[in-house]
């Protein structure tokens, strides 16, 4: 990334600068003595900042890839923080009953997923029409897993069809399931 | 040797021998490529350190373009006056190499050949190979990569783009936009800055500006989400994701997009080969590659315009939606148009020899054709027609055209485009639907005619339709689901008028000056079409003008060529149904802008008496273009009130369309995985790119949800726009309607089987 005359030029003031006070101490130590660096200076100079310029580069990469760095750039609002959310659904979604025994027991599974990098625990209810909680617990999660929940529930349903709804405490995720109610004899 | 002294002969042996020691020129070239491929061969090895990252990168876009340039004998001064064909030459080497480690690796018990080591492995065979296909090219074609840069303060404008990515990122988080600001009204201001500075400013100096600010506009729309953003880039990225995971690409019968290198075998090998997050070569990558674009343009300019017209050539690209805005969303034509942009800048170059010319427009030429299958297509085209035209107007003149170039390249990219979309890749379904198109329909000129109007009218408006109203959609769609798609059987209930489609109102920005606003969008429009009526004047001027050099003819008659594809395009709907034209008049805008800088470089010259003429001229044209600018970028709605563009805010159209949260991926993910093989599912037109983007979802995927289409037991994907904005789109002949998402009729009949609480999956 350099200019050829620039380099030529920078290498022989580099040059020139180095070989009296070597010459003079005759040591390896001397390199790095006050000289060399006025040399390094120069040849920085010459080379019209581009050795600044890729020097502050080389750090930024270095430093922005440590814990500093990410927490620089978090504070700065540059870094994404990891998106978290809860999953809520039935696992076997393709079978899903229709109609609800004449037994009015129900088994229902479902699962609670977690999405982010924390173990969580969340609270679930099921409910018939919103407002009747048939079941409720408490799930723990880790991080990007699920847990299945299963219960065996006595369901109400006193019209033609019920709604089941499973619900998650601090979340609008919902799922819900509608059923249709055996005659009653 | 009997008569030599001793001591003179010690003396000529000991010169021999120094001479063996020193260094020739050539070995030093040698030399360097090889600390260029050891260098290449660490930072590729240690990529997971964001500096070693970088150095590849960088390593990747010189080192391979600088050698296959010096093999071909291009003079280093044609490319330091023509920057862009070292991104080219770069590209296909990497291309050709990444195919070559593909197909032979499999035979080599290399199950996987598209990761890091077989890669390595292909480029430490090919960059040498190159080197010592130079060695006998003169120290003319030797690079020095500083020449590109010129000096460090010029560098300035490179921190535009970073600027950009910091931008969307505090965006994204919710941080504001003032930076996103700051880059829009920064490029407004550059375009007549540097109109008038220009003529003072170095090339290279604005090569950097042009490059900084196209790049820092693309990365506003391109950056936003951790996702891709855009329609056609959420299939290109599900293709270019599936090779990555697989770590091979094969020949075979394989649909268009499989086909391109662009979006499998290229992206597969940088992302191996670099590092990070694939999604990463779409985002940043390849918008990084395309922002040579306007370089190119300019570059182009400066050998036969002045720098201040050959800027404001540039500036007519950059100005335009379709370049920042939705170039960024098509990753395979950011690399085909690129490519052109090479190709064309090799025919335009008088400072090549036939030969270097040839072997580089057929190397950019085959380059072309695996990248992108209707840039190659129009480009034929252009370069026969170009040909056409410029033996018939050179024969009127007595004044001979080098067509020879043209024949060769379009003749290159025939050949190859025959052999990659037929017997290789079997993917030329795009043709052979044009053609059955076209047998079916005819041409269909002007199909939007009304009775009684003029065709300069019609032509104007193109294809239009009244708009629709919700109810006017409800009932078309349902009857045509009716009459075509008997397999669909709705539920009874939803005739019931409680579910009739309502209109949805999107968020707008507040209208603080309508009668500005509207005064804006006037001359928005009128600007567009003087940008139009302009390039018809300039290319008919160039291609006929008796006095013109030979390169500005032959840019004229590629003009005119531009003008037949453009009107073609313009005047038959069965052409425009097939490709979209605003991708067309980009492509062909590079020519054009060029000739709309050249005509009014003509009348300044004309009026050379008046000193004040060129800055009025230029300046006026370059105020034009910062008002066509203001209304594309969205920073005039951000002002005077309307949509809110996606690039400064997290509301409007744009974004409830286009932006992809996690949830979302979540949600098709968990779809896929469940559905049955014989299904109906069912997302709207801007949910269906996030099946397309994720998961193998992309056929038999329905688009129109609406009560009266969907089917009983269908499963229905619903984006966060639809759970949470409860909004949807229904695809009309007059564009897209929006109207609210049927969440009550879905809440009654269907189950919630899949919730995130944003998103959501009904089935029944």
């Amino acid at each position: 990334m350099s200019d050829g005359r620039h380099q030529r030029f920078g290498t022989t003031a580099l040059r020139a600068s180095l070989t009296p006070a070597s010459a003079e101490r005759g040591t390896h130590k001397d390199s790095t003595s006050p000289s060399f660096f006025r040399a390094v200076g120069r040849l920085a100079q010459a080379r019209d900042g581009k050795v600044a310029i890729a020097g502050i580069l080389v750090i930024v990469l270095l430093v922005v890839q440590t814990g500093f760095g990410h927490s620089a750039l978090q504070a700065a609002g540059l870094s994404r923080p990891t998106e978290s959310f809860v999953e809520l659904y039935f696992p076997d979604a393709r079978t899903l009953p229709s109609t609800l025994p004449a037994s009015r027991r129900l088994k229902i599974r479902f699962a609670v997923g977690y999405v982010g990098s924390r173990t969580h625990s969340f609270a679930w209810q099921v409910s018939e029409r919103t407002d009747k909680v048939l079941a409720s617990g408490h799930s723990i999660v880790t991080a990007s897993r699920t847990d299945v929940v299963v219960q065996i529930l006595r369901v109400d349903c006193s019209g033609k069809r019920t709604q089941l709804r499973i619900s998650v405490e601090h979340s609008s995720a919902r799922i819900t399931l509608w059923l249709s109610c055996p005659s009653r004899r | 040797m009997a008569e030599l002294s001793q001591p003179t002969v010690r003396s000529r042996v000991s010169q021999a021998w120094l001479r063996h020691l020193t260094p020739s020129q050539g070995n030093m070239v040698l030399a360097r490529w090889l600390v260029g491929l050891v260098l290449l061969d660490v930072a590729v090895a240690g990529n997971s350190l964001w500096l070693l990252r970088a150095v590849a990168v960088l390593l990747l876009a010189i080192l391979p373009g600088q050698l296959l340039l010096r093999a071909l004998q291009i003079p280093a001064a044609s490319i330091r006056r023509y920057v862009a064909y070292l991104p080219c030459a770069s590209l296909a080497v990497l291309i050709a190499s990444s195919l070559v480690v593909d197909l032979v690796g499999p035979l080599m018990g290399v199950h996987e050949p598209l990761r890091r080591l077989p890669l390595l492995v292909g480029l430490n065979l090919a960059l040498p190979g190159l080197a010592l296909l130079g060695h006998r090219a003169t120290g003319s074609c030797e690079l020095k990569t500083s020449d590109l840069i010129g000096r460090v303060r010029w560098l300035w404008p490179l921190l535009l783009p970073l600027i950009s990515v910091v931008a969307t990122e505090r965006l994204d988080n919710g941080g504001g936009n003032a930076l996103a600001f700051v880059i829009l009204v920064g490029v407004a201001v550059m375009i007549p800055v540097c109109t008038v500075l220009a003529n003072a400013m170095h090339r290279h100096q604005m090569n950097l500006v042009l490059y900084g600010a196209s790049l820092s506009l693309m990365l506003l729309t391109s950056m936003r989400s951790s996702y891709v953003i855009g329609f056609d880039i959420s299939s290109e990225y599900f293709d270019f994701h599936q090779t990555v995971v697989s770590g091979i690409w094969h020949f075979g019968h394989l649909n268009p997009y499989e086909a391109m290198l662009s979006l499998t075998v290229l992206p597969a090998s940088l992302h191996a080969l670099i590092g990070g997050q694939d999604v990463w070569i779409f985002k940043l990558g390849y918008p990084a590659l395309f922002a040579f674009f306007p370089v190119a343009v300019f570059s182009v300019g400066t050998r036969f315009l002045s720098r201040r017209a050959a800027f404001v050539a540039a500036a007519i690209v950059i100005a335009q939606v379709y370049f920042f805005q939705q170039q960024p969303e098509i990753a395979r034509q950011e690399l085909a148009l690129l490519i052109f942009a090479g190709i064309i800048g090799a025919l335009l170059d008088t400072s090549l020899g036939r030969k270097p010319q040839l072997r580089l427009v057929s190397v950019l030429g085959v380059t072309l054709v695996v990248c992108h299958y209707s840039t190659t297509y129009i480009t034929i085209l252009l370069c026969f027609l170009a040909s056409f035209i410029a033996v018939t107007v050179s024969r009127r003149k007595n004044a001979p055209l080098r067509v020879l170039p043209l024949l060769v390249a379009g003749a290159v990219m025939s050949l190859s485009a025959v052999i990659w979309y037929l017997p290789a890749t079997h993917s030329g379904s795009n043709v052979s639907d044009t053609i059955q198109s076209l047998r079916q329909n005819g041409i269909q000129l002007l199909p939007g005619r009304l009775k009684g109007e003029n065709v300069i009218s019609a032509y104007l408006n193109g294809l239009r339709e009244p708009p629709s109203s919700p109810m006017q959609y409800q009932r078309s769609i349902a009857t045509y689901y009716a009459e075509h798609m008997h397999y669909i059987v709705p539920l009874p209930a939803a005739k019931n008028p409680a579910y009739n489609l309502r209109a949805a109102t999107p968020p707008k920005l507040p209208d603080h000056a309508p009668s500005i606003a509207s005064a804006l969008g006037d001359a928005e429009l009128l600007v567009q079409q003087l940008i139009n009526a302009l390039a018809v004047l300039s290319a008919l001027v160039f291609a006929l003008w008796r006095r013109g050099d030979s390169l500005s003819r032959m840019i004229g008659t590629l003009g005119v060529a531009s003008l037949f594809v453009l009107a073609a395009s313009r005047l038959s709907g069965t052409l425009a149904a097939d490709y979209n034209s605003s991708r067309l008049f980009l492509q062909c805008l590079f020519i054009l802008a060029l000739l709309e800088a050249a005509l009014l470089e003509i009348v300044v010259a004309r009026l050379k008496s008046r000193s004040w003429a060129g800055l009025v001229m230029f300046g006026g044209f370059s105020l034009m273009l910062v008002v066509a600018f203001m209304g594309n970028s969205g920073l005039a709605a951000s002002v005077v009130g309307g949509d809110p563009p996606l690039v400064l805010y997290n509301k409007g159209e744009d974004y409830a369309a286009l932006y992809v949260s996690t949830q979302e991926k979540a949600t098709a993910q968990w779809l896929a995985a469940v559905v049955p093989p014989q299904r109906v599912i069912y997302a709207d037109n801007y949910g269906q790119l996030r099946l397309d983007q994720f998961t193998g979802l992309r056929t038999t995927v329905f688009n129109d949800v609406t009560p009266r289409t969907i089917d009983q037991h269908a499963w229905i994907f619903a984006s966060t726009t639809n759970v949470v904005d409860h909004q949807t789109w229904g695809l009309t002949n007059s564009g897209v309607l929006d109207i609210a998402f049927p969440a009550s009729f879905l809440d009654r009949y269907f189950d919630v089987v899949y919730s995130t609480g944003s998103t959501e999956v009904f089935h029944r």
